[in-house]
């Protein structure tokens, strides 16, 4: 009973660290970095969306502003920090870079909302989604909700995968991972196509916090929560790989639901980070990634 | 005055600062400072000499922190025994820290890192019964010495101890026998294992060294401050020690202390002037560190270093170097190298298999090649030679077939044993060490003779081969040609003295079998016959060369017997002559224009 209900919760929680972690892929297929800020950047888009219901807005037009607000960002750290940061990859200063750009954003935002916790019920996310009602299958009982996140994570993940399998950019994307010069060479715009890739990164990302939204308070370490779980599951899936960031977010989400019932609640964190280093260990190159040795 | 002599004069004069703040609560934020500082040098040990990112030395520093606080807390331990403790478990953790780095690099490893600070983290909040939760422990004893506790002055003197002992060590271990190891790990993972050196235990050693240090940094803030929090030591803290150590300089292991000291001294040592720092220390150093960055690669440190040498040159009391740059005339000199007996049959290979994909490289490719002389290995490119070697080496693991070195076989040895067994090699894109020294870069190669562990290169103690060995080492770089370069850094050679110098290192190993990787790449044809005829002179002196080569004169002209690969076949085997007239060989190789 138990483990069915886990399950059930964590494939709900999963899909949201599905879509965060297909960013950060798509983000990595394209520049070959792992992006430290991506939370940050997506819960800057999570409160905006707040501050605009706060505003009165339609829910629907507060969920515009917060994803356009996202894409934005998302958009000028491609430009005004990855840029400049890619010459140096690899390198320390590469990443710290990133994280200094991460807790400039987490600063900037506590100066903006604050240290508050913030509840989400005004977007409406909550209440559509069903928090309130429960789902009874045979003698197990949940909140709808999770049902729904993982149905909305389903049809998302099924639209991006036929965007990175059908389309002229997903084909870009994979050219770019498979090698950012032969790309270049075959006439692919290698650097707009790394700036879409954060732009879809950064929305997708604004559009999954919202609907984690109603599971928790609304706050600025949100930020660094979503990067974390978003980098675990990216790696443990295998970088790179769209289908490999949907699995390894599925696989997170159950994992950590499963884990709750035999620890504390405070130990899910480093369980995440456990399963992490375990796949770092045993198999870098993650679930879907392909290890090849290679010749040179 | 000399540089070490120098030194030791501003780790005395750190000694001397507790006695400038006048005031106890300068004198706590001093030995605030002083851990911080330590802690920093421990990144700069890991992150800097042997160049494993970690961003999570702040769980290394809890781990030492909390279990000296609890033995002092909970069982009583006296200020030293508890010091030591703590240390030595956070030493511990540093090998668990360590064991994802033998598998992954870079942005991977940052995660794995970041990973195993969050988790101690987690574990300190959460195991409240232990260490008191979010909470923390309070009342922690003051350091003591001889059953008498210190106060502020003797807290910040303690400090100022740890500090400049650490930041000795640290110095001393850059330029010993396993500082050279990690450095040359950082600069090339397979240049180094071709030397002999052990990647995975150079790795281990140093997130054990800088675990080390980083777990005293943090038994020591323990005792000094009295009161500890897991929030004292979240994340952001490991990002200000990394932060610290790049601000500083990775270059040089006194860069995370200068950095710590750049970063926390204003804000803590003068409160009433800087205290607006504190607040935002991360947003407010982090694009002044990349500044720095991007401006002097090597941080302050290495910035501090140019200015005190551009001053130097304008007083002119600088020396200036004079430095041979023109090939060295040829000298009888024959590095010394481990004699066979002529006549063995020295290394044996035996249906080597090996395939990437779908691709075969080799296929069942036998050969043997007798003590004492020149044997080489032809064929066109992609033709497999490249990938023997590195079966040969261990540097690949053949899929099949056995390898027999003096009747021993060494197929299923890491590289760092077959290495250690006399047989060295160089590569086809050179995997030289490329910020160490020409001289470091041989005394790298002779790895395997030297001794001397972590230990005795923290203290500084230089046994006798290791002087030696430096003297060895230049009369190498002298018979390679390279006179006059020994304090050049290795990347700042041109391609064929890089090849030179890649011969050096490997002849430093006194190896009984090297092989060489087209040694004649970058090499005008006067250097080729000067090349040829140090070959030569090395086979008399009886060592065995296994060499893959292009140049079909030279190697004509040099081999005693030639083996010809092609699509990882051996097509042909036998002396030069015979070989040159194989119809195979003229059809797969010299019938493509160069006979």
């Amino acid at each position: 009973m138990q483990h069915l209900q886990a399950l059930v919760t964590g494939l709900g929680v999963g899909a949201v660290y599905a879509l965060i972690a297909f960013g950060i892929s798509l983000v990595y297929a394209t520049s070959r970095t792992l992006n430290f800020a991506h939370g940050e950047v997506l819960t800057v888009g999570v409160f905006l969306s707040l501050t605009a219901v706060y505003f009165n807005l339609p829910s629907w037009q507060g969920i515009v502003v917060g994803v356009a607000g996202a894409v934005l960002l998302g958009v000028v750290l491609a430009k005004v920090v990855f840029t400049p940061l890619r010459r140096a990859p690899e390198s320390l200063a590469w990443l710290l870079g990133l994280l200094i750009v991460a807790s400039v954003i987490t600063n900037a935002s506590a100066r903006i909302w604050g240290q508050r916790a913030y509840s989400a019920e005004k977007l409406g996310i909550g209440s559509s989604l069903g928090a309130d009602n429960v789902v009874r299958w045979g003698g197990v009982v949940f909140p709808s909700i999770y049902v729904w996140l993982f149905v909305a994570g389903l049809v998302l993940m099924v639209a991006l995968d036929l965007l990175i399998r059908r389309t002229a950019f997903g084909r870009a994307v994979r050219a770019v991972a498979h090698s950012r010069r032969t790309a270049s060479l075959m006439g692919i715009d290698t650097e707009r196509t790394m700036v879409y890739a954060f732009g879809l990164a950064a929305g997708l990302g604004a559009i999954a916090g919202i609907m984690f939204s109603p599971l928790t308070f609304v706050q600025v370490q949100l930020g660094a929560f979503f990067t974390f779980k978003g980098l675990a599951a990216a790696v443990i899936g295998g970088l790179g790989s769209a289908r490999g960031a949907f699995l390894g977010g599925l696989v997170l989400g159950v994992v950590e639901q499963v884990a709750l019932i035999y620890v504390r609640a405070g130990y899910t964190d480093a369980i995440a980070f456990g399963v992490l280093i375990l796949v770092l260990v045993v198999r870098p190159a993650g679930i879907m990634g392909r290890v090849v040795e290679e010749r040179h | 005055m000399t540089p070490d002599a120098r030194r030791r004069l501003w780790f005395a004069a750190l000694l001397l600062l507790p006695f400038v703040f006048r005031d106890e609560l300068s004198r706590f934020a001093l030995a605030r400072v002083g851990a911080f500082a330590i802690a920093a040098t421990g990144v700069a040990v890991v992150s800097g000499l042997a160049g494993q990112i970690s961003l999570g030395h702040a769980g290394l520093m809890a781990a030492g922190a909390f279990t000296s606080a609890g033995l002092a807390v909970h069982a009583g331990w006296p200020f030293a025994a508890a010091f030591v403790a703590g240390t030595a478990l956070a030493a511990l953790v540093g090998v668990a820290f360590g064991i994802p780095s033998l598998r992954v690099r870079g942005q991977y490893l940052a995660l794995a890192t970041l990973g195993g600070g969050f988790i101690i983290w987690q574990i300190l909040r959460e195991a409240s019964s232990l260490t008191g939760g979010d909470g923390g422990f309070a009342s922690i004893p003051p350091p003591s010495l001889f059953g008498r506790s210190l106060g502020p002055l003797g807290a910040a003197s303690l400090a100022m101890t740890l500090a400049a002992i650490t930041l000795f060590a640290a110095g001393n271990l850059e330029r010993s026998r396993a500082g050279r190891a990690f450095r040359a790990v950082r600069d090339s993972e397979a240049g180094a294992a071709a030397s002999g050196i052990s990647v995975y235990r150079a790795k281990l050693g140093g997130f054990v060294a800088s675990a080390a240090i980083a777990g005293a940094a943090g038994a020591l803030f323990a005792h000094t401050e009295g009161f500890i929090a897991p929030s004292q030591f979240d994340p952001s803290i490991s990002f200000l020690l990394v932060l610290a150590a790049v601000l500083g300089g990775l270059s040089s292991p006194y860069g995370g202390a200068l950095g710590a000291l750049l970063i926390l001294g204003p804000s803590e040592l003068f409160p009433s002037a800087f205290s607006w720092l504190e607040r935002y220390q991360i947003i407010a150093w982090g694009p002044v560190a990349l500044l720095v960055v991007f401006r002097w690669p090597d941080g302050v440190v290495g910035g501090l270093k140019r200015l005190v040498g551009r001053l130097r040159a304008g007083r002119g009391t600088g020396v200036t170097r004079e430095t041979e740059r023109t090939v060295a005339p040829e000298t009888p000199v024959v590095p010394p190298v481990t004699v066979v007996s002529p006549g063995v049959t020295l290394l044996v290979v035996r249906g080597v298999t090996k395939s990437f994909g779908g691709l075969r490289a080799l296929h069942d490719v036998s050969l043997e090649v007798g003590a004492g002389t020149i044997h080489a290995l032809i064929g066109p490119n992609g033709s497999g030679k490249t990938t023997l070697l590195d079966c040969l080496t261990g540097a690949r693991r053949s899929d099949a077939g056995e390898v027999t070195l003096q009747g021993r076989r060494i197929d299923a040895l890491p590289p760092h044993e077959i290495a250690s067994l006399g047989v060295a090699r160089t590569f086809q894109q050179v995997a030289l060490f490329g910020t160490m020294t020409a001289t470091e870069n041989v005394l790298a190669g002779a790895h395997p003779r030297l001794r001397g562990g972590l230990g005795a290169g923290a203290l500084g103690l230089r046994r006798g081969d290791d002087s030696n060995a430096e003297h060895d080492a230049r009369a190498i770089l002298a018979a390679v040609g390279l006179a006059g370069l020994e304090k050049d850094k290795a990347v700042a050679l041109s391609y064929g003295q890089r090849k030179r110098l890649e011969l050096a290192r490997a002849l430093a190993l006194r190896p009984s079998l090297l092989l060489l990787d087209e040694p004649a790449a970058g090499r005008n044809e006067p250097e080729i016959l000067e090349l040829g005829r140090f070959l030569k002179r090395l086979r008399s002196a009886g060592l065995t060369i296994l060499l893959v080569e292009h140049h079909m004169n030279f190697v004509l002209s040099l081999a005693d017997v030639v083996t010809v690969l092609d699509e990882g076949r051996v097509v042909a085997h036998g002396d030069p002559r015979t070989v040159r007239a194989d119809p195979a060989v003229v059809e797969a190789y010299l019938g493509a224009g160069v006979a």
